[in-house]
């Protein structure tokens, strides 16, 4: 028989225990976006009132509910998200807390932008579920639909007057207008290259307002990679010779063929290659390695320039995103250069990846796989 | 000519019956994020921690409670050193 002292730390423990879930309890349902409990046979323990009023279903129609089939996921497309990429299935793949744009659908068939974050629940160091905690963010996706769009329509009403601006500056340096002064020509020259930086700057803009719209379509072919790095650096050696540094291509192949879309490629590369010179001091060196492994071919553009620092690296990618260092204010540019870049390269199905040490240079590994499956791809 | 690892092998041919052609990419994701070891040096003492992340991956992939069970139960056979020949039937 229990003794008497015993049966009360008993109560007291069972109280204890009681109080601490009604707080876990408490605590969840005040969590201000919607939240999610999943136990291990990946149903819904628990869920709070903003999920409720998100998704329209009550209370009742999701506790105890299969989570994937109760809530279904789409991508941005209108597809159902495959279970196996699902955020909280990827959670248990990975053992990471994801955080993800997707979109639900709700009980009354429409669909529901959310930002979510799910983590898995441990208990000590075993998983025993997961948790999801989400928000609508409609008017948050309106508002960056609204600024792509006032984007995509102010640079192409830019664009049509500043390239007239330049026929006409070329004309008059041309003479079509009259002999011109050696301080007219100067001037007029200034002009000239003030007006080919802001085509450049809205042609930027251009390209972003495109992929952010969907609007690239890739046209693939098997192009030699080696040739296009040759002249891509080749075009970009008199500004190399112009600041004092020196340039490499090395690779140990004469000819690496890959599909892609030649143009944009291009573009990429140049972009790359324009950003270590112009983050590289006088008498520093810029290699472009180019190696192939296995069934990808990854292609480094180092320089011993200023370096980024690790806080800095994850915002190089994001648009209109301008790192301040030694060189910035001369290098000058829209932030856009990069986050353009990536986009074409996970648009190949690759990936851009950086290491850099402050002060000592850095490195952009650009890996593409050798053989793309889809042509005409789109996002 | 590498070793192959039996213990692997094992977790992968029984992984088959359930997840098809995708499940060695799985379980050696899984025990390479997990376990946090090359996936040729699994041995049955890993399986129980291996099978704790399974359990909760395979259960958002179907919702047949007993044929997660008995996914889960065939793995751990292979940490008992038990001949895993049980078959699903569909």
């Amino acid at each position: 028989m229990t003794s008497p002292v015993k049966q009360l730390e008993k109560d007291s423990l069972t109280l204890q225990l009681k109080r601490e879930k009604a707080e876990a309890d408490t605590l969840f349902m005040s969590i201000g976006e919607g939240a999610f409990v999943t136990d291990s046979h990946g149903r819904i323990s628990k869920v709070n009132k903003p999920a409720i009023d998100i998704l329209g279903f009550s209370k009742r129609e999701l506790i105890g509910k299969w989570y994937p089939d109760t809530v279904v996921a789409e991508d941005s497309h209108g597809q159902i998200i495959p279970k196996i990429n699902r955020p909280i299935t990827q959670v248990f793949l990975t053992g990471q807390t994801i955080t993800s744009r997707i979109y639900y659908r709700r009980k009354d068939g429409s669909r529901v932008p959310v930002s979510l974050s799910v983590a898995p629940v441990l208990k000590g160091s075993k998983p025993v579920g997961a948790i999801e905690v989400f928000r609508d963010i409609t008017q948050e996706l309106t508002l960056e639909q609204a600024k792509d769009d006032f984007i995509a329509v102010s640079s192409h009403q830019l664009r049509t007057p500043a390239t007239a601006v330049k026929q006409y500056i070329g004309m008059l340096i041309d003479g079509f207008a009259g002999k011109l002064s050696r301080d007219q020509q100067k001037l007029l020259r200034r002009a000239y290259d003030s007006n080919e930086r802001q085509l450049k700057i809205i042609e930027d803009l251009l390209q972003v307002a495109r992929v952010d719209a969907g609007n690239i379509a890739l046209y693939l072919e098997t192009s030699d990679l080696i040739l296009l790095l040759k002249d891509v650096v080749r075009e970009q050696l008199s500004k190399i010779h112009s600041r004092n540094q020196t340039i490499s291509l090395e690779s140990q192949h004469s000819s690496i063929l890959v599909l892609m879309d030649q143009a944009r490629m291009r573009m990429v590369f140049e972009n790359l290659v324009d950003n270590a010179i112009k983050y590289t001091p006088p008498r520093k060196k810029i290699t472009v390695r180019i190696t192939r492994k296995r069934a990808k071919v990854v292609v480094e553009v180092m320089d011993e320039g200023v370096g980024i620092s690790a806080d800095d690296i994850d915002k190089l990618f994001q648009k209109f995103s301008r790192i301040p260092n030694d060189l910035s204010v001369e290098a000058g540019g829209t932030g856009l250069g990069l986050y353009w870049a990536e986009r074409i390269v996970k648009l190949h199905h690759g990936k851009i990846e950086i290491t850099s040490t402050p002060k000592k240079g850095s490195s952009f590994n650009v890996s593409l796989p050798l053989i793309i499956k889809n042509h005409t791809d789109k996002i | 000519m590498a070793k192959i690892n039996p213990v692997r092998q094992q977790i992968i041919t029984i992984s088959r019956d359930y997840l098809g052609p995708a499940s060695e990419r799985f379980i050696d994701r899984q025990v390479e994020t997990h376990l946090k070891k090359p996936v040729d040096e699994i041995t049955r003492n890993d399986i129980v921690k291996l099978v704790e992340w399974i359990r909760l991956a395979f259960a958002l992939l179907t919702n047949d409670s007993r044929e997660v069970e008995e996914y889960v139960n065939r793995l751990l056979e292979v940490a008992k050193n038990k001949k895993a020949t049980l078959s699903y039937n569909r």
